[in-house]
């Protein structure tokens, strides 16, 4: 269980977390096209993180390289199933309209 | 007519959505709403596809929302995946406010408020005075359970607003209070000049006075955990507020920086077209450029250019023709036979 205060921001990626991901990207089903897009990725937030001293290069790049990774499977789905809609709802219809 | 696409979830983003706390739906659905209105502002889902163009990712910290740009039924229609919400909803909204600062500032037109009047009525024609002072986008993120009215602390509330720019600011204001919304310590609106006076009272943190007018306060401004409420980084861009009694300053009001870069570039070239051959006058150079242009004389005298080498050619020529005319006329009248022949 997680019980960390939800006004907290979240804490910054581990140190270790690049290369946990660049294992992740080399496992992936799209590895041949992913990996050099994430070396050329990461090289590039390495460059700006060390000219500016600061590592948000870096974790934007881990944020969106795990966000990638994480959706690949419900995408992949998606477009297997011929981005088939049936089934949608609108937006409004959940939530209803904006206050 | 609304240029909006409607958003469609999928079942199972839909479910996935009912299920969310009301914080996060509300940030889900303000990632959304800068999804319909300009749905090509978000990067492509995959990079290296060439085929993925319409799979667009819409992401704020850990929330990811994937949408299709579905256009030939023109809406957008939903996927997304949270990771651990509720542990990163503080650091996501850094994420969306600069989400928001990316995204919304060049559409900021299409927004509507939520809470308070709409953002139509601040924007008026580009390049008039007509533009209202700070309009709220979207306002009071609170968490689930919390309070707004009276709870503060470590496991309090937070406010989260977003701004238009005001008339003297340039750029989009993004603030995230750190205090909790019934203070209220920096949205009091000068009545004056209708700016926001910018007040954060966390942790010794300060940027704008309220009654004073004076100057651009920029700050970004770390609120520690030790103001017990939200670490996050705020920033805010704000010209400040009238002071007491004292006349409104003077200050241009422009419409958002695009549309006028847009509006003066296009009179530039209207200008230009109307007069080709226009120079602005020593009346509108400015120091620089009359220092500038002083050197550039001063260091021009020491060159002769060609075209003064003609120039002098020309005008001892024109001295010297009727004598040379004369000369010529004596010799012809001496030698019969001889003619003369001047080029100028």
């Amino acid at each position: 269980m997680s019980a960390h205060p939800i006004d907290f921001p979240a804490p910054p990626p581990a140190p270790n977390a690049g290369a946990q991901l660049r294992a992740r990207v080399a496992a992936s089903s799209r590895a041949e096209r992913w990996t050099p897009a994430f070396e050329r990725d990461w090289a590039h937030a390495l460059e700006g993180s060390r000219q500016t001293f600061d590592l948000s290069p870096l974790h934007d790049v881990i944020r969106e390289w795990r966000s990638r990774l994480d959706t690949e499977q419900a995408v992949d789905a998606f477009i297997a199933s011929g981005y088939d809609e049936s089934g949608s709802v609108a937006l409004e219809e959940v939530l209803g309209a904006r206050p | 007519m609304s240029d909006a696409w409607p958003v469609r979830l999928s079942a199972q983003a839909g479910n996935y959505f009912a299920d969310l706390p009301a914080a996060v739906q509300e940030m889900v659905r303000d990632l959304l709403d800068l999804a319909s209105h300009s749905p090509l502002d978000f990067p492509q889902g995959d990079k290296t596809d060439p085929d993925g163009v319409e799979l667009r990712r819409a992401s704020v910290g850990s929330l990811t929302v994937v949408y299709l740009i579905n256009r030939q039924m023109r809406h957008l229609s939903c996927h997304w995946r949270s990771g651990d919400t509720l542990e990163s909803i503080g650091g996501s909204i850094n994420q969306l406010s600069s989400a928001l600062r990316l995204h919304c500032w060049p559409n900021w037109r299409h927004w509507s408020s939520p809470t308070s009047t709409s953002i139509r009525e601040g924007v008026g024609a580009a390049g008039t005075a007509s533009m209202a002072g700070w309009s709220f986008i979207s306002s009071a993120v609170t968490p689930p359970g919390a309070n707004a009215q009276s709870r503060a602390g470590p496991t309090g509330s937070y406010s989260m607003s977003f701004m238009t720019s005001a008339p003297h600011c340039s750029r989009v204001a993004v603030a995230v209070s750190p205090v909790p919304i019934a203070e209220r310590a920096w949205t009091t609106m000068c009545p004056g000049c209708r700016a926001a006076a910018v007040q954060l009272s966390a942790d010794g943190v300060a940027v704008g006075r309220r009654g004073a007018c004076e100057g651009v306060a920029v700050g970004v401004a770390p609120v520690g955990a030790a103001a017990g409420v939200l670490a996050a980084s705020v920033v805010v861009v704000a010209k400040g507020v009238l002071g007491d009694g004292a006349a409104a300053p003077v200050v241009p009001v422009w419409p958002p920086q695009a549309a006028r870069a847009r509006t003066v570039a296009a009179e530039l070239r209207d200008g230009r077209d109307r007069r080709p051959d226009a120079l602005p006058t020593r009346a509108l150079r400015d120091e620089h450029e009359n220092q500038a242009l002083a050197e550039y004389e001063k260091l021009a005298a020491k060159v002769s250019t060609t075209g003064q080498v003609w120039r002098s050619a020309i005008e001892r020529l024109a001295d010297a023709v009727p004598a040379m005319l004369q000369r010529t006329t004596e010799d012809s009248e001496s030698v019969p036979g001889a003619s003369a022949v001047v080029v100028v």
